[in-house]
This record gives C-alpha cells, structure tokens and sequence, in this order.
C-alpha cells in the first residue's frame, strides 16, 4: 500500500547527504494513507518535494509504523521522525491546548472563522506557544467540516443520548459525559468493528470517513446534524528538523506547509468529504437525522457554561485561548453569557 | 567471583519473587472484566475507568515479569541447532545474548526514562474522560527495562563461571516439563478415572 | 540493496539460528541497525513499540484466554470430556482414536494454544488406546494432529496475534477458523474409520460385554454440560455481537474460576500455579511482540516492505500462484519456527503484497493461519511433538511420532488447497457471522 507512494524516493538510508543535500524527512499520518484523510499527508509530500525542487524527500509512514497514533506527538518532540498530520484532539491528555486548536463543541461554523480566529484574533498564538513548549512547531491543516456523531440512534430529546456508548476523544469525550452519554476512547481504526459489534452506539468521527475508503457508512445507519464544530487537523513539525534545514530551504518549507494546508489540502479534503457525505447518504447507507432545534440550544448552552469553562479553569493560557474563542462568538452574535 | 555469583543469586530471587508475586495481578484483571462486561451489557452504564484501569495494571505486569521470563529461561528460542552444541559453546551464545541484552535493554532504559520525566513533567494523561495518568505507563517500560537488565547481569556471571567450569548450568525452565505437571496436577488422572472406566 | 536491509534480514536469522531467544534477537538487530545507520532520535521507536503493545486491548485477550483454560482444566474437564467421547465411541473399530480427536476438538473450543490438548490426551487417551492393542502410529497421530486444532477451532491466541498484526478483525477471523477447525476433525476421524474398517487390528473396537450402559453414558454427559456451556457461552457472545473477544475472554475466565469454586477444586495452590501458568505464557508472549514491533518499526523504516513489493509487483505475481508461494514460505516456515516469530517475521513484510494483489486479504490471513496450525506437527521442529514426547509411554519414538503424522499432514494440505482453490467459500460462514 505504502510502497506505490514512495517508489520514487530511492535513497533508502535516511539522512546520508554524501552525494547531493537532498534531506529526507519522515512524517508519520495518524490516518491510513489509503483514505481520504491520508491523502493530506500525500498531498503535503507532494507539495513539499515540488517546492523545494525534489532537495526535501518526505517519506510516509503508515499510522502505528513508528509509534502509536496516541504517542505521535511524544516521539516526535524527540526526534524519532521530522513531522506528523494529527487530529489535535487525540493529544489533549499531553497538551490541552490542542483541543483548542482542534476545535471545541459549538466554536465554529465554517473554515473562513477558523482563519479569521487563528490569524485575527491570535489563537494560532497561543496554540503555538503550547506546542513550542514540547519543540514542535503547529500549523493548522485541512477542516474537517462535519463533526457530529456518526450514530445507530436518533435524538428527539437530550435523554435520548442518556447512557449511549460513543466513540470520542479529548473534549469531545467530556462533551458528551456532561449530556449524559458513556464516552469511550478507542481508536479510529476499531471505530468501525465497534459500530458493527454494538460494542459502540455512535462515533464522534470527522465524517470524512464516511468515504468509502473507511466504510463506517456500512455500519453507522444516522450523521446527526448539523456539524457540531467545524474542526482542523494539523501538521506539526519538529523543530530541530526545521532548524537543521539550510535557511533558504527552510523559509520555502515553512511557507509551502504554511500556505498547503490552507490551499489545496484544505480544500481538497472539504470537497472530498462533501462528496463522501453526499454518497453515503444517495447511496442509502446513512441518513440525516437532524437534532430539534431546542436540543441544539441545551447543548450549546451546556457546552458553553461547563465544557468551555472547565477546559479554561485548566491553565492560565488555556483561560487565554478560551476567552479569544467566546470574543469571536460573541462579535458573530452568538451566546456565550448564560 | 563468589561474590559475583551472591550478587546472580540475589538477582535472581528477585525477579523470581517479583514475577510470583505480580502475577497476582492477572486476578484482580478478570474481576474487573467482569464487572466492566456486567455494568455495561446488564446495568447499561459502563464505567470510565475499568478498561482503563486494566490496561495499567496489566502493562505493569507485562513490563514487570519480563525479568522473571529471563531468569526462567522461558523465552521462546530456536533450540535446533543450541541443543546439539556443546555445553561450552551454549555457555558462549548465553554470554552474547546477555551482552546484547545489556545493550538493548540500556537503551530502552535510557529513552524511557527520559520519556518518563517529559511525561511526568507535563504530568500527561490519558486523552479519555476518566484520564488517568500516562506517565505511569511509560514508567513500565523503563522498569522492565531496568529487571531485564539486572537479569542480564545475573545470566552474565552464571554463564562465564559456567563456562570457567565453577558452577554448573540449571535449567530453571522446561517449558514441556512444566505443561505436562501443570496437566498432570489438574486432571484426576490418568490412574483414577480414565483406566477404572475403562476396565 | 542497502547494508540495513540485509543486516536485518541476514542478521536475525544468523542470532535465531544460534538460538538467542526470539524477543533479544528482534530487539538487538533493531537496535544495532538503529545506533549504526540512523541517529539517535529514531531509537526512541524502541520504547514506542514498547508502550504500543502494552496498551493493545485487543492483545488483553491472550492471559484472558489463558485464564479461561487454566481454571477449566483444574475442575478436570479434559477428563471429563474424553470418559465423555470413550464411552459414546469406545465399541466401534477405531473408537478411541476418534474419541480423541473428538476431545481435542472440545478442549481447542476452550483453549487458546495447542498445547493443552496435546499434553491430556498424551497423557489420557495414548495409553488407554495401547492398552486396547492399537496400532502405536495409529494411537499417536490423533493426539498429535488433534492438537493442532486448538488455535484452528476459535478462541485462538495465533488469530489473536494475527489480526493485531493485519487488522483483520479476531472476531472474523474466530468465526472462519470454526468450520475448517470442525471439518478437519471431521476428516481426521473419517480417515481413522476408513483406516479401522480395512484393518480392525489396527483399532479394535471394545467388546460387547465391556461397554458402559445407557445409564452411564447419560451419567458422564451431565459432567461435562457447565463447562460446554461456558465456552458456548463466551463464543456466543462474540458472535452475537454482544461482547469483544478481550471482554468474552474476561467473562470466560471470571465463570470458570467460579465454577472451579463450585465444584471445590479450586484451592490457594491451584489458582497460584494458574496464575502463574498465565502469567509466564503471556509475558513471554507479549515480549516476543514488543520485539516484533521493534523489527516492524525497522521493516518500515529501512523500506524492507518497499523492497519485497516491487519484487513481488515486478514478478507479476497474482491471483493462486502467489497465494501458493506465500503458503509455500509459510509452511516452509513453519518446519522451523514457532508459529508467532513467523506471524512477526513475515507478515509485516507480506501484508503489503496480500493487499496489493487480487487475493481476499481475510480469507488469504485465515489460510495463513492454518498453515502456521500445522506448522505444529512438521518435522524437524513440531512443537505439539515435543509436548508428547515429555508424556509418551515407552515405544512412542520420534520415528513413530513422524509415521504418525504423515497422513494428517496430507489431509490438512488437501484442506489448504481446497481453501486456496475456493476461498470465496470459506469468507461465507464468517462473514454472515460478523454481519458483513
Ligand atoms: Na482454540
Ligand atoms: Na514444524
């Protein structure tokens, strides 16, 4: 699987530089690279080998090649490989700020208020900050457009979601335990035998991996909606490996990653996800089922006043991060005073 | 060398208590299983804490019995050829598998204490509600680590006195040996039921 | 190719040859290749492979099986189970020779590895069939080949390991091993009938006047109904899509134990030793796989898998010829090695192949997984003969342990072949299992 992607980059042993000063980094995706989340990894390769005219190679690895998906982050602050595509939620246990960055219950509505939040109002900075602190340097990546569980139930009301099994990470998980819901934290990849088993009653999972290439169209018969947040995966970047690189390489590669993520993988992983949406639910695998409007009030409102405030009673630069997200949502005429 | 050997064998009684001893673990394991399976398939209120919980204890005595599965000899090996060399010869391949053993077990010790200490210092957990802390499981790793070490050391010494001819190697292991005793005890067999019947 | 790749290859098999045990050696080569040719920093895959296996719930499965075993075995059910089949069968030609493969049968449901099964009826059925006059080859072979069962017929610490390893779900794979695990006992008793009908000195039946009454055949059958019901039980439950295999596995052990305790078996000495059982045998285990994943990380990072996919991509291989040259290498394995160093060695670097080509990735894991089974009884390394061997009454030699094995090798490689030929037909039963 991996072996077509790399065929082209020979030079098998890592970072000899005898003949030429082609660098070789490694990346790691928490995404198998077959899917449709994986092609953000092949398309930053892609992008990275064009800009810097083939000197930088990226090498792929599958999710679990070098370390677990849940240790990426530890094992890339120490070197162990150059960068990473994540879904920031997965990490909140080592940097909680990451959930900010992932994306919080009832923050966003579309891509041009990510970028508006993390460029305007400065959350890129203290996401950055956070993340300097293990030596890795966070660019955010592609959206992920719809994040609502992927469930065998429907909700008429909050009580409907009383003692349910849901698959979530991070926040999402503390989310979930506070309307009542028995959150688990496994794996994206057993996400779908635990749907098919009943082990699992729904997954909170991008729905990007209703695309065929994931499957979990097969055994998720509802995508409550509408999108609970819209939420972005990252590449992060050890910083040493940035640093290593010659300067002018290095400026190229920081403005390619920088401008990628934001141009054609953003906007290559929001189409291909429209798309997977609209056939899983032509094809007659899975069904809308929209939350009633009173619901959807209750859960915001719980998720402002206790799922927002306990991640901002964590740390003083978590209160920071929480405070620019409720500034935004209120300067777009949305409730966050209860 | 006596002293090296006291120093093997008190090595020794170490891992071999400590596996006794953790082994225990494997009961409060099934235990919590099954209470986890009972809250939720019956009760339909899983907890947040039980798998979790298992998985610690059980890396714990994963990690912790490595050294006793040393010391036993109990690691699974290809013995078509080590069993038709000389006693010399096997005393040789036990000294290079300590030596690379040190080596292996140095390094894991090493990374893993310092992934300890990045852990313990953000005080990392778990990314999932009941978020229990990770540092502990990554303190496993360069505890074992440190057992499988220690180990090597012991089977170091036994082997390069073996090999002087001062002691005599023993097998603490014989895996088949073992099986057939573990059957043996179990059944109420052979000589009670299965002949009476019979005849 | 480049000195990392051969190192890993050449060197791993020159230090398991020598005979350093399996984990050290996957952990040296991966280390030595890390501090040679890569630096510092990638080392810490060491410690990642360490943490990913020990946080595996899926891998929890094992002691939990292990467990379950243990605890049926100290209330005496293998015993049980064989009175059980020898009264039933006893009076035909070949009787207890079927009883013993319809017994190891039993003990694979409740049993993770093969050794259980081997040892009891080693130490049960071999005698008592001696004692009747049969045939010592013909005594020897269902005890051998009936072992090899015992990781076929679900729960199976091999599928365990493999589906970690592929990603192919245990619970499919648990479901596909059920019916050529059921069908090979079928055949291996088909055979031991047809042999008996054309030589009844080979397996002379038990005479008339010998043989138990009604009453006492009803009588052995309440014996074994808890404990059936048990291992119905925690198999139901995984494909009714009620529990995960760990979690079956857990309840398992947990009723076990309670009916070891019912039954008074169960005493501080005996659960002592079964903890202690499961203890070494899932620690050895599971170091094994740290050490796999140790290598795995280095198959991926020297692009070892890269190398062996474009030799297979430039071969043109597809379709039956490559499934027969894998089953090839792994039986070939198999002569030599235990079954999970060849799952650690050879899967890593040939998953990538399976899925390339135009082979059913599950149906072409579940055949792997009875060609490792029968790795088990291959001459010059059958581990299921060493396991006889320590319990063998005199006369049972390694030459009559060969004699013995050869048509039950024969019969398992027609069943291969069969899978090989048909593997559209095995996926079905395991498919409607998992709801697929
Ligand atoms: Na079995
Ligand atoms: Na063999």
């Amino acid at each position: 699987a991996c072996g077509g992607d790399t065929a082209g980059s020979d030079s098998g042993v890592g970072e000899s530089s005898s003949g030429g000063e082609t660098i070789t980094w490694r990346l790691q995706s928490s995404y198998s690279l077959n899917s449709l989340q994986g092609d953000m990894a092949t398309n930053l390769k892609e992008a990275l080998e064009t800009a810097t005219n083939g000197r930088l190679q990226v090498e792929l690895y599958e999710p679990g090649a070098l370390c677990q998906t849940s240790d990426i982050l530890t094992y890339l602050s120490q070197n162990a490989f150059d960068c990473a595509v994540i879904f920031g939620s997965t990490f909140s246990g080592l940097i909680p700020e990451a959930d900010l960055a992932c994306g919080i219950p009832f923050a966003w509505e579309s891509s041009a208020e990510i970028y508006d939040v993390m460029e305007n109002y400065g959350l890129l900075d203290v996401i950055q900050e956070a993340y300097g602190e293990l030596n890795l340097k966070y660019y955010w990546n592609a959206h992920e457009p719809n994040y609502n569980v992927l469930a065998n139930f429907q909700v008429e009301s909050l009580e409907d979601f009383h003692g349910k099994k849901i698959r979530a990470l991070g926040v999402w998980g503390d989310f979930l335990a506070a309307l009542g819901a028995s959150p688990t934290n496994i794996a994206g990849t057993e996400v779908y035998q635990a749907l098919q088993l009943g082990t699992i009653d729904g997954a909170l999972y991008g729905w990007s991996s209703l695309s065929d290439s994931n499957n979990i169209r097969e055994v998720a018969q509802y995508a409550l909606s509408p999108s609970m947040c819209f939420c972005q995966m990252a590449t992060v970047v050890n910083q040493d490996s940035l640093n290593k690189l010659p300067e002018d390489l290095r400026s190229i590669v920081d403005e390619t990653i920088r401008l990628a993520n934001i141009g054609v993988i953003g906007q290559a992983h929001v189409v291909g996800t429209e798309k997977s949406v609209r056939d899983a639910i032509q094809g007659g695998y899975t069904e809308l089922s929209p939350l009633p409007d009173d619901v959807l009030a209750e859960m915001r409102e719980i998720a402002v006043t206790q799922t927002w405030e306990e991640l901002a009673a964590k740390s003083e630069r978590m209160a920071r991060g929480i405070e620019i997200i409720k500034q935004q949502n209120r300067d777009y005429g949305r409730q966050v005073d209860y | 060398m006596n002293a090296l050997l006291k120093l093997s064998g008190g090595i020794d009684a170490i891992n071999r208590t400590i596996g006794r001893i953790f082994a225990w673990i494997l009961l409060p394991m099934i235990c919590l299983t099954a209470f986890e399976v009972f809250s939720r398939y019956v009760l339909k209120s899983p907890t947040v804490w039980a798998w979790e919980l298992i998985i610690q204890i059980w890396g714990l005595m994963l990690m912790a019995c490595g050294g006793y599965c040393y010391w036993k000899g109990g690691l699974v090996r290809v013995d078509l050829l080590y069993n038709k060399f000389p006693v010399k010869v096997r005393c040789g391949i036990n000294i290079a598998t300590a030596i690379l053993v040190l080596i292996c077990m140095g390094l894991v010790f090493i990374y893993g204490i310092n992934i300890f200490l990045l852990s313990f210092r953000l005080n990392e957990r778990i990314s999932s509600v009941w978020g229990s802390p990770m540092w502990t499981i990554r303190f496993w790793v360069p505890l074992g680590a440190a057992l499988m070490f220690i180990q090597a050391i012991s089977e170091l010494i036994k082997n390069v006195a073996a090999m002087a001819g001062k002691i005599e190697l023993t097998n603490n292991s014989d895996e088949v040996a073992e099986a057939i005793e573990i059957v043996k005890s179990a059944e109420h067999l052979p000589d009670e039921t299965g002949k009476e019947d019979i005849q | 190719m480049s000195p990392d790749i051969i190192i890993l290859l050449l060197g791993l098999v020159a230090l398991m040859a020598l005979g350093i045990p399996i984990c050290f050696a996957m952990m040296s080569v991966a280390s030595v290749i890390l501090l040679v040719f890569y630096g510092s920093g990638l080392l810490n895959v060491l410690n990642a492979a360490f943490v990913y296996q020990m946080q595996s719930e899926s891998l929890l499965a094992i002691p939990m099986f292990a467990l379950m075993a243990a605890f049926l075995q100290t209330s005496g059910i293998g015993g049980d189970i064989y009175e059980f089949f020898h009264k039933w069968l006893g009076g035909i030609n070949g009787g207890l020779a079927m009883a013993t493969v319809a017994t190891t049968a039993v003990i694979a449901a409740m049993s993770g590895v093969a050794a259980t099964a081997t040892i009891m009826m080693g130490l049960i059925a071999l005698p008592a069939m001696l004692d009747r006059g049969y045939d010592k080859a013909l005594a020897t072979g269902p005890v051998l080949a009936g072992g090899c069962l015992g990781p076929i017929i679900p729960p199976s610490t091999i599928m365990i390991i493999m589906s970690s390893y592929t990603g192919v779900s245990a619970g499919w794979l648990f479901a596909g091993g059920a019916l050529p695990g059921v069908g090979l006992a079928l055949l291996f008793i088909i055979y031991i009938g047809i042999r008996c009908a054309i030589n009844p000195k080979l397996g002379p039946g038990i005479p008339k006047a010998e043989r138990p009454s009604w009453g006492e055949k009803m009588r052995v059958f309440k014996k074994v109904i808890a404990p059936i019901a048990i291992i119905v039980l925690v198999l139901g439950c995984i494909y009714a899509g009620i529990a995960t295999p760990t979690e079956a596995a857990g309840v398992g052990a947990f009723a076990s134990m309670v009916y070891a305790l019912i039954t008074r078996k169960l005493n501080v000495k005996n659960l002592r030793a079964s903890l202690i059982q499961t203890m070494e045998v899932s620690a050895m285990l599971m170091w094994i796989l740290m050490g796999g994943a140790a290598y795995n990380s280095l198959v991926n990072i020297t692009r070892l898998s890269d190398v062996v996919a474009a030799a297979f991509a430039s071969s043109n291989l597809d379709g039956l010829p490559l499934m027969l040259l894998i089953f090839a290498l792994f039986f070939v394995m198999g002569m030599f090695l235990d079954t999970t160093p060849i799952i650690m060695i050879a899967i890593p670097i040939l998953l990538p192949v399976i899925q390339a080509s135009s082979l059913d990735t599950n149906a072409t894991i579940l055949i792997l997984c009875v060609t490792l089974c029968l790795g088990m009884i291959t001459p010059p390394f059958g581990i299921n003969m060493f396991y006889l061997q320590g319990v063998a009454p005199p006369g049972v030699d390694t030459k009559v342990m060969y004699k013995a094995v050869m048509p039950y090798v024969i019969i398992f490689l027609v069943a291969c072949f069969f899978m090989m030929l048909f593997p559209e037909l095995i996926v079905i039963f395991p498919n409607a299992a998992m709801g697929y």
